[in-house]
């Protein structure tokens, strides 16, 4: 177990080294964040002195090689579009997007859970039918819209939930949560609909494999073949999606955070990108990689714990 | 233009009939446009940053609804010769930290302004100032290269803001970008990127015996989305928002929010190409173009009416505005002729490079669909509003719109779009007879000498189509009905000191 450990850990500074050459070589190409930078009161003059001090008049490979010599010794440098250290920017927001990622995983699997296998124990009936069309609709309304939706129902018509914006956690607990019903709500229906269909079909196809068959010939109660036997060996195949889903999220989370006013990190890198703020884009890039590695790490772990028989040499 | 007389005489009857006496306090909820990147004014160029930097910052000078240049930091200034600008300063004015205000700190400003190791953007604004002279306590004297009579109105712009030089020396360079201190109606509470920025009452103020700031408070939230910030204007979450499309504006008035636009408009929307390349080197065929396409259609479809016909570069309600003056108007007969003479009786296609946002998106269309009529096809290019203009000074983009907002001396937009060395000379149009007019204008001290001049290079300027003037259009600001006595200024930058809030 350790080995594998290490072993993917030095996978992941390969990927790491790769990933920063590929991801400074793209945006270096896509042109100067200079001229961005200034709008509409640039000129020639000040666009040089800037690029000059900011050290981009240099090649490529000696911009590189400088962030990367900064970059071991722990120096993510500044950012270019926001007044801060680009690491004390990232922890900033990070939590937030964690705090959005966590509560909407734990709240879609809390209700793809039971749906899901009530769908499949009622498999071909109405109900099953009726929950199939309700995660089709779900998958197909992009989130932006369901956002605006769900906000002109309870911000406007109801009047019950605050549209949009963030309140720390520290200023304001219950002002913090409220904001955080309406994010959550719109980044769960999606995956929601996602395990649920899948936690559909891994039941109906445990249900019909023989060690079930087994089980009920040797004439065990329902609950305890369902339980024991069936729910179990679904929760594998789930761990794999969840994981998966997990790193997506940060992908998901970036239009959800702009519809919301969500400081998080998915809306700092669209606004990195945007600015050509390669300090910032390239600290982001390193840890959502290693944030990646990491769940998928965790992944294997506890396969090993749900299921004794994986074992990593 | 009747009917804008008659909105003008009807918008102003309104708020006369409803505007109750002033009261204090309170905290006015502002939905912010774009993320702030430096409260540090010598260094800001974000448009959404000057909504903040009024509130903490005084200028030298000010503007008033007229665009006319009044005192506010100096009370009164002369040209005791034409190189020369004597300012004397407002007494007994404290910085939010407790450093006074006097001509030395007005002297290191401009100091730093002119640091070249600093590159402040704002420098280009008054690139004639040769150096900056304490006469005394609250005297202070601009030398200028040569006589310059923008440099008034540069100094009630970016350049004229005036920071504590001993907030700067504590902080340094970088974190006063996050530790703003100035001699405003606001001082700075806290900000986090992206999210809020606060600021409150300065009691100190040196306005404070006409009672001015009203409000306690201001609390600027970053909402990216337009359709959120409507919806939380809506729903009672914000007080006060700007960057409203004219048909959301409309909808918002309907449902009684306090809808106030700039009148006459204040910005101007065209397009313009690179003069000097082809196909836009031929000038047969910017005139065909500038002659077919229909400005009260688009104002119509786009602008419900509320935007007017472009004349020029010059918006109506500026002294050098040239009321006889009607540019291009829309001809489509003519427009085919010239497009033939241009060189392409059969009709032509070229690519048209349009901001990927939903306004743009629909003017790009209608422009569309008219010049097809007189045989000019448009191939659409995406490209994200936060590099369009950086693509377009890099010569990237070489046809695309583009709108500016206006400045308080005709030589502010003039000289930096149009003068063959303009800073903002991105059509690289190329006018011997223009740059002189320009530099002339420049240097004159009397208004209806300047004025002359002005009408001049904008007729030759708009003839030679660099860019086709196609609509003024309002700024709308939004605000809810217990918010009061909001006024535009013509830079189109909102100021809060006057507003105030319904308790």
């Amino acid at each position: 177990m350790t080995a594998h450990i290490i072993r993917r850990l030095f996978y992941m500074l390969i990927i790491l080294f790769v990933m920063s050459i590929i991801m400074f070589t793209f945006v270096s190409l896509k042109g100067d964040p200079v001229a961005i930078m200034l709008g509409q009161s640039a000129d020639q003059q000040t666009i040089a002195k800037i690029r000059e001090q900011l050290g981009l008049d240099r090649p490529i490979v000696v911009q590189y090689l400088d962030w990367l010599s900064h970059i071991v010794r722990g120096d993510f440098g500044q950012s270019y579009t926001i007044p801060m250290s680009t690491l004390d920017v990232i922890f900033q927001r990070l939590p937030i997007t964690i705090e959005l990622t966590i509560f909407s995983m734990f709240f879609s699997l809390l209700v793809a859970l039971p749906l899901g296998i009530v769908a499949a124990l009622n498999y071909k009936s109405k109900l099953d039918i009726f929950l199939l069309e309700f995660s089709i609709v779900n998958l197909s309304m992009p989130n932006f819209w369901l956002g605006i939706l769900l906000i002109f129902l309870f911000a406007l018509k109801l009047k019950i939930l605050p549209a949009s914006g963030y309140v720390p956690f520290t200023s304001s607990p219950v002002a913090h949560l409220k904001l955080m019903i309406l994010p959550v709500l719109t980044l769960s229906l999606w995956y929601i609909a996602v395990f649920m269909a899948f936690i559909r079909s891994t039941f109906i196809e445990v249900l019909q494999s023989e060690y079930i068959l087994v089980a009920y010939s040797k004439g065990l109660r329902e609950k305890r073949i369902l339980w024991l036997h069936a729910f179990k060996n679904t929760l594998i195949p789930l761990v794999t999606v969840v994981g998966v889903n997990v790193s997506s999220l940060v992908g998901g989370a970036v239009v959800t955070e702009t519809i919301f006013s969500l400081p998080g990190i998915g809306r700092l890198f669209v606004d990195s990108l945007f600015g050509r703020d390669m300090p910032l884009i390239m600290g982001i890039v390193l840890l959502t990689t290693v944030a990646v590695v990491v769940v998928n790490l965790m992944v294997d772990i506890v396969y090993t714990w749900i299921d004794p028989k994986i074992r990593y040499e | 233009m009747q009917t804008l007389m008659a909105c003008l005489f009807l918008s102003s009857a309104f708020t006369f009939a409803q505007e109750p006496k002033p009261t204090r306090g309170g905290t006015l909820r502002v939905g912010w446009v774009t993320t702030g990147k430096t409260m540090d004014l010598h260094k800001s160029v974000q448009w959404a940053e000057r909504h903040v930097l009024y509130c903490i910052y005084d200028n030298l000078v000010g503007l008033d609804e007229s665009f006319n240049v009044v005192p506010q930091l100096a009370t009164s200034w002369e040209n005791p010769d034409k190189m020369t600008y004597v300012f004397n300063l407002r007494r007994g004015v404290k910085f939010h930290d407790g450093t006074d205000f006097d001509a030395s700190v007005v002297k290191w400003n401009i100091d730093r302004l002119f640091e070249p190791e600093f590159a402040s953007p704002q420098k280009q604004l008054i690139d004639q100032v040769t150096s900056v002279e304490v006469l005394d306590k609250y005297k202070v004297a601009f030398r200028l290269k040569k006589p310059f009579a923008p440099l008034l109105a540069a100094l009630a712009d970016m350049a004229g803001f005036i920071v504590s030089p001993s907030a700067v020396k504590k902080y340094g360079d970088q974190k006063f970008a996050m530790n703003p201190v100035g001699t405003g109606p606001f001082m700075f509470e806290n900000w986090m990127p992206q999210v809020q920025l606060n600021v409150k009452r300065f009691d100190n103020y040196w306005g404070k015996d006409q009672g001015k700031p009203y409000l306690d408070r201001i609390e600027f939230r970053e909402i990216a989305d337009p359709l959120v910030r409507q919806t939380m204007l809506k729903s009672g979450e914000l007080d006060f928002i700007t960057d409203i499309d004219t048909k959301e504006a409309l909808d918002l008035q309907k449902e009684k929010f306090r809808l106030i636009k700039t009148s006459p408009p204040l910005r101007w929307l065209a397009l313009q190409w690179q003069v000097d390349k082809l196909p836009f080197n031929n000038r047969a065929l910017r005139e065909a173009i500038a002659c077919g396409i229909d400005r009260e259609a688009i104002n119509k479809a786009l602008y419900y009416g509320e935007a007017m016909a472009a004349s020029g570069p010059v918006v109506p309600g500026l002294w050098w505005y040239e009321k006889d003056f009607k540019g291009y108007s829309y001809n489509p007969e003519l427009a085919k002729k010239k497009l033939a003479e241009a060189g392409y009786p059969n009709g032509i296609s070229f690519r048209f490079t349009v901001i990927n946002q939903q306004s743009f998106v629909q003017l790009a269309e209608i422009l569309q669909s008219q010049l097809e009529k007189i045989g000019v096809k448009m191939e659409f290019e995406m490209v994200n509003r936060t590099e369009s203009y950086a693509r377009v000074l890099a010569g990237k983009t070489n046809w695309t719109m583009t709108n500016w907002a206006q400045r308080a001396d005709p030589n502010g937009l003039l000289a930096i779009l149009f003068h063959t060395n303009g800073l903002g000379n991105s059509t690289k149009y190329d006018n011997p007879t223009v740059d002189k007019l320009l530099d002339e204008g420049a240097g004159m001290y009397n208004i209806s000498e300047r004025k002359k001049i002005y009408h001049e290079a904008v007729r030759t300027i708009t003839m030679d189509a660099p860019y086709v003037f196609l609509l003024y259009f309002p700024d709308w600001a939004g605000m809810s009905p217990k918010v009061h006595g909001y006024k535009w200024i013509p830079d189109a930058i909102p100021r809060f000191s006057f507003l105030w809030k319904e308790q």
